[in-house]
């Protein structure tokens, strides 16, 4: 029940294989980012070039993607990250992933590299590699839109020239705006000379119980529907928290110099700018806005790191570098993240115009920022340096990467300032990928009025209610980690889940409501709360065969060393100590080493599942 | 005394502004102020109250730079003390 094919591609022989899929793996990672993670155990070479043929590159689809489970519509592209230094995972929304469900397959894995630019075609239980020939050169738009034109109604996920240029933030792109947008997924497509993944299928799904999946289904959504936050987070969308990060003092601001902007950016400024609210595949949410500049976005994120970050408070201007970074394939967390830090750099003399080919950088210079954006995408100039991201860190000046806002090389996701709230810098220092919102933020933390007893309830231990503080701040993170993680697998949002926006909406009794209903297994919440484990576990292995020590588990010196300047936050900032302490005491609670290693007999385990 | 409340989408709405100053009683609570924003906008309570007529847990405070905690909703405010009203939300 519920389960269609994995095919592994190479795409430097040319051959496609269909591989066989135990019961008991599933049981263990289910689908998307966890199976994802069970096979680059497997099949990536420790120390391999990420941007190499050895690197392995998955497509993987939520395990309850395509049964109309609400806001089930998402798949996981994992690879080695060229952008980092560890494992290179994101999670996309779209229509992708229930396409490539009805076409047949769950997951497709690919090796090698194709010896011309190529995409790969899946259409109702097979696979073929084709050649790019007209598709290749074009930006993420143009080429999906080709797709359409010469194939009918497919979905494809893309990469964009960036991709094909090997930019190492470029991501893949699934629609006007749907990303796989962390650690550089797109630039593993340009490596491979891999354009796209493009898909059809008319199949359906087996369903174990598909009147009752039904029923349950409508239960969820009416839960769902009848959270006071559901109706904001449809009509608002996340421009929201860009005014409530930044009430509060906690906007990454020019490169995290400063930690508040201007109220320009705020929800009703770009509610001026809103043609209707979008959605992704059975979402019942609908966040996502249709600009009237022609593109999809902003979200807080672009808000932040195309704006504050930058230094631009003109609405309609960051809506266009929105746009342009979605039309280009490039990563909006990252793009926003190297040009402020190649600004302040440039502003505090460490490199100059004969570094920038003649470029003056200064903040707030929309019109500097888009040529940038242009002269990364194409690597021309200037921007075939910062095109390198972190790996120009020397380059530019800044050998440790003491201006960089990045943890494990990764720049961080979201444009909030953690120096406040503990927990979520905590989170972002532990985050398998590096600094990122969207693996373990305990946003439970802001429910500042939420009673010890639920809160206890919730994450099985006592948790200190000052969110500027570390005492205990590692439950929280330990519990977001796990279920997070549990939600990638299923392929839901995380809007709809439990932990992320809310004490309510979706936790392990719903999945496993859904999961029974759909497949006829008996699953416990039990056992469904090992998934999460196993997968955190399983990246860490990944990560440490590729070098991760306790070091890396860190956050931006600036974070320690500079105290937030502005605002209710003003005077925060990390105590390396107290960091410390509440890092061993994640490290105890997840059953790793003091050292962040894992223990032997849970890598033997891990490695023995098949 | 007097207090600022700087109030966030959706509440912002509802009250018809994002920025109020307000002259309250001395010993005002915040809950008291709460209760008070709730009589004077009706609009306010559908976001402020819940089922049972208690502060409702999406109504995130902070006074002066100061979290709310369940424990809090007695506190009396000072004269000059800014209040902010948001809705606690995570994304990206």
């Amino acid at each position: 029940m519920l389960k269609r094919k994995t095919a592994v591609v190479d795409l430097t022989e040319g051959t496609v294989k269909d591989i066989t899929v135990s019961d008991e793996l599933r049981r263990a990672y289910y689908g998307g980012r966890g199976l994802n993670m069970h096979y680059l155990l497997n099949m990536l070479t420790p120390g391999a070039d990420p941007l190499g043929p050895k690197n392995v590159l998955i497509f993987g689809t939520g395990f309850l993607t395509g049964i109309l489970a609400p806001n089930s519509g998402r798949f996981n592209i994992s690879a080695k990250s060229p952008e980092s230094q560890v494992v290179g995972d994101s999670n996309c929304g779209g229509f992708f992933a229930p396409e490539l469900k009805y076409a047949g397959y769950e997951r497709v894995i690919i090796t090698g590299k194709a010896p011309e630019p190529s995409y790969i075609y899946i259409e109702d239980g097979t696979v073929e590699i084709r050649s790019a020939d007209g598709y290749w050169g074009l930006d993420t738009q143009e080429v999906q839109k080709a797709f359409k034109r010469d194939l009918g109604m497919v979905e494809s996920a893309v990469c964009g020239v960036a991709g094909e240029k090997l930019v190492r933030y470029a991501c893949v792109r699934n629609g006007v705006k749907n990303a796989a947008g962390r650690s550089g997924m797109g630039a593993v497509m340009g490596s491979k000379n891999l354009k796209a993944m493009v898909a059809r299928g008319t199949g359906g799904i087996e369903i174990a119980d598909p009147e009752g999946l039904l029923r349950y289904t409508e239960e969820l959504k009416d839960y769902i529907m009848s959270s006071k936050i559901t109706p904001i987070i449809g009509s608002v969308g996340t421009p929201l928290l860009y005014e409530v990060s930044n009430a509060f003092g906690a906007i990454r601001t020019k490169n995290s110099q400063l930690n508040q902007w201007s109220s320009n950016l705020d929800a009703a400024e770009i509610d001026k700018h809103v043609e209707k609210m979008i959605a992704c595949a059975d979402c019942i949410v609908h966040c996502r806005h249709r600009n009237m500049q022609g593109g999809e976005g902003p979200e807080y994120t672009a808000l932040g790191l195309v704006g504050a970050n930058i230094g631009l408070d003109n609405a309609d201007e960051v809506i266009r570098m929105n746009n342009l970074c979605n039309d280009l394939g490039l990563d909006i967390s990252s793009s926003g993240t190297y040009m402020a830090w190649a600004t302040e750099l440039y502003e505090k003399g460490l490199i100059t115009k004969e570094d920038t080919g003649g470029m003056e950088l200064e903040f707030g210079n929309f019109e500097q920022y888009s040529e940038l954006l242009r002269m990364i995408n194409d690597r021309e100039g200037f921007g075939d340096v910062l095109a390198e991201g972190r790996h120009a860190a020397a380059t530019l000046n800044d050998p440790e990467g003491d201006y960089l806002i990045t943890v494990k090389g990764l720049p961080q996701s979201d444009p909030h300032d953690v120096r406040y709230m503990k927990a979520f810098a905590l989170g972002i220092a532990t985050s398998s990928r590096g600094a990122d919102h969207l693996r373990s933020r305990p946003t439970l933390e802001i429910f500042f009025k939420l009673p010890a007893e639920v809160k206890e309830k919730i994450y099985g231990a006592k948790v200190n209610s000052d969110p500027t503080s570390f005492d205990s701040k590692e439950i929280p993170v330990h519990f977001s980690d796990n279920i997070f993680a549990t939600i990638d697998c299923m392929g839901l949002c995380k809007f709809i889940c439990h932990g992320f926006n809310s004490p309510h909406y979706l936790s392990y009794p719903h999945f496993v409501g859904l999961i029974n209903r759909a497949t006829g297994w008996e699953v416990t919440e039990e056992e469904l709360q090992t998934v999460g484990p196993r997968v955190i576990d399983t990246e860490r292995i990944i990560n440490i065969r590729e070098g991760l020590v306790k070091s890396w588990d860190t956050l931006p010196k600036k974070y320690f060393d500079d105290p937030m300047p502005l605002g209710q936050a003003k005077g925060h900032h990390i105590d390396r100590e107290e960091f410390a302490a509440a890092l061993d005491r994640y490290y105890e609670l997840r059953g790793w080493k003091p050292d962040g290693m894992v223990q032997e007999e849970r890598i033997e385990e891990l490695e023995g599942i098949a | 005394m007097r207090i600022s409340v700087k109030a966030l989408r959706p509440f912002k709405e509802a009250l018809g502004s994002g920025d109020l100053e307000l002259e309250r009683p001395e010993g005002e609570t915040v809950e008291g102020l709460i209760r008070a924003l709730v009589e004077e906008h009706p609009a306010f309570r559908d976001h402020a109250l819940d089922a049972n007529g208690d502060i409702d847990l999406t109504l995130n405070m902070m006074v002066s730079g100061r979290p709310v905690g369940e424990n809090d909703l007695d506190d009396p405010l000072k004269d000059g003390d800014e209040v902010l009203l948001f809705m606690p939300l995570s994304g990206g």
